[in-house]
């Protein structure tokens, strides 16, 4: 694979999400709403072991909740890459 | 189908965490015998891609929504250990920068959306597909199998999630099964169609990914 595959592959994840993101439902997902149906929602307990910087796929400091979205989706796609090619990474140095 | 903290007790979010710790150790050597040197900046775009989908919901039924996990997709590109590995990345990230999905709960996580919605779907698709082909083409075969996959992986995941919930005194089997096994079969519906859209899709542009060693 070129080495531009990788950076091209993420420009066009990240344009994928920005153009479909203001399609996405904010309708709660299916556990969500099977908690909420069945009343056991108020166990959760977000945020009580560990407070998320990004928490609820909000960008602080940005007001504008479409953008806000857009900012931390577009953090957390280089992140995942980051992470699962560098586990790749070290999978394959150890074998060499 | 995230399960955020608090609706584990101690001792399920314990063993879920102790089974998916397992089964990432195994994963893990599996995929150190992998060779090719392709499938290193391919885990990172498709995980990328995995972590951008499961951002949109689609509308399922009155009120409620779904998201594409892409376990199927994962590993039918890579493989069962390596969609293990890339789906506990997605995960990790979500837990850990996001919210999305609980600390306690990530074990839990991992096995129903990495194990069974990854590994184990994967011999489900191959399985179909190998079946399919001596009906159909190769083509046909393998878009049909993506469908069907897709779909179970997404109902086994809920399948699991709800008898996680069930042990752990959350909600009574009798009313969370029903209930995650009806809205999960038709987000699951999504899941096969985005599976077989994006096979259909590199089929096209991309053949060459589809034939990267699988681990």
């Amino acid at each position: 694979m070129k080495k531009y595959m990788l950076v091209f592959g993420l420009m066009a994840v990240m344009f994928l999400m920005i153009m479909c993101l203001p399609f996405s439902s904010r309708c709660p997902d299916g556990l969500e709403r099977v908690a909420h149906d069945k009343g056991f929602e108020r166990k959760e307990q977000a945020g009580r072991h560990w407070r998320s910087p990004l928490a609820d796929y909000a960008f602080p400091c940005v007001r504008n909740k479409p953008v806000s979205t857009i900012c931390a989706g577009a953090v957390g796609t280089l992140v995942v890459a980051g992470v699962a090619g560098y586990l790749g990474f070290l999978l394959r140095r150890k074998q060499g | 189908m995230h399960i955020p903290d608090g609706f584990l007790d101690t001792r399920t979010w314990a063993t879920m965490t102790v089974v998916s710790g397992g089964a990432l150790a195994i994963a893990v050597r599996r995929t150190k015998t992998a060779s090719s040197e392709q499938r290193i900046p391919l885990m990172g775009v498709m995980s990328a891609f995995i972590f951008a989908a499961q951002m949109l919901n689609f509308p399922v039924a009155a009120g409620t929504s779904g998201h594409f996990v892409g376990g199927v997709l994962a590993a039918l590109i890579l493989g069962p250990a390596t969609g293990l590995l890339m789906m506990t990345a997605v995960l990790v990230v979500q837990c850990f920068v996001f919210q999305d999905g609980g600390v306690t709960a990530l074990g839990a996580n991992i096995a129903n959306m990495g194990i069974i919605g990854s590994s184990l779907s994967y011999f489900v698709y191959s399985f179909l597909r190998h079946g399919l082909r001596l009906l159909a083409g190769e083509r046909t075969a393998a878009l049909s199998a993506a469908v069907v996959a897709g779909w179970l992986s997404t109902v086994a995941s809920a399948a699991a999630c709800a008898a996680e919930l069930a042990v752990s005194g959350t909600v009574p089997l009798r009313a969370a099964l029903p209930a995650m096994l009806g809205v999960h079969a038709v987000i699951g519906i999504g899941e096969g169609v985005i599976t077989a859209l994006v096979v259909s899709f590199l089929m096209k542009v991309r053949p060459d990914l589809l034939q990267v060693e699988k681990v």
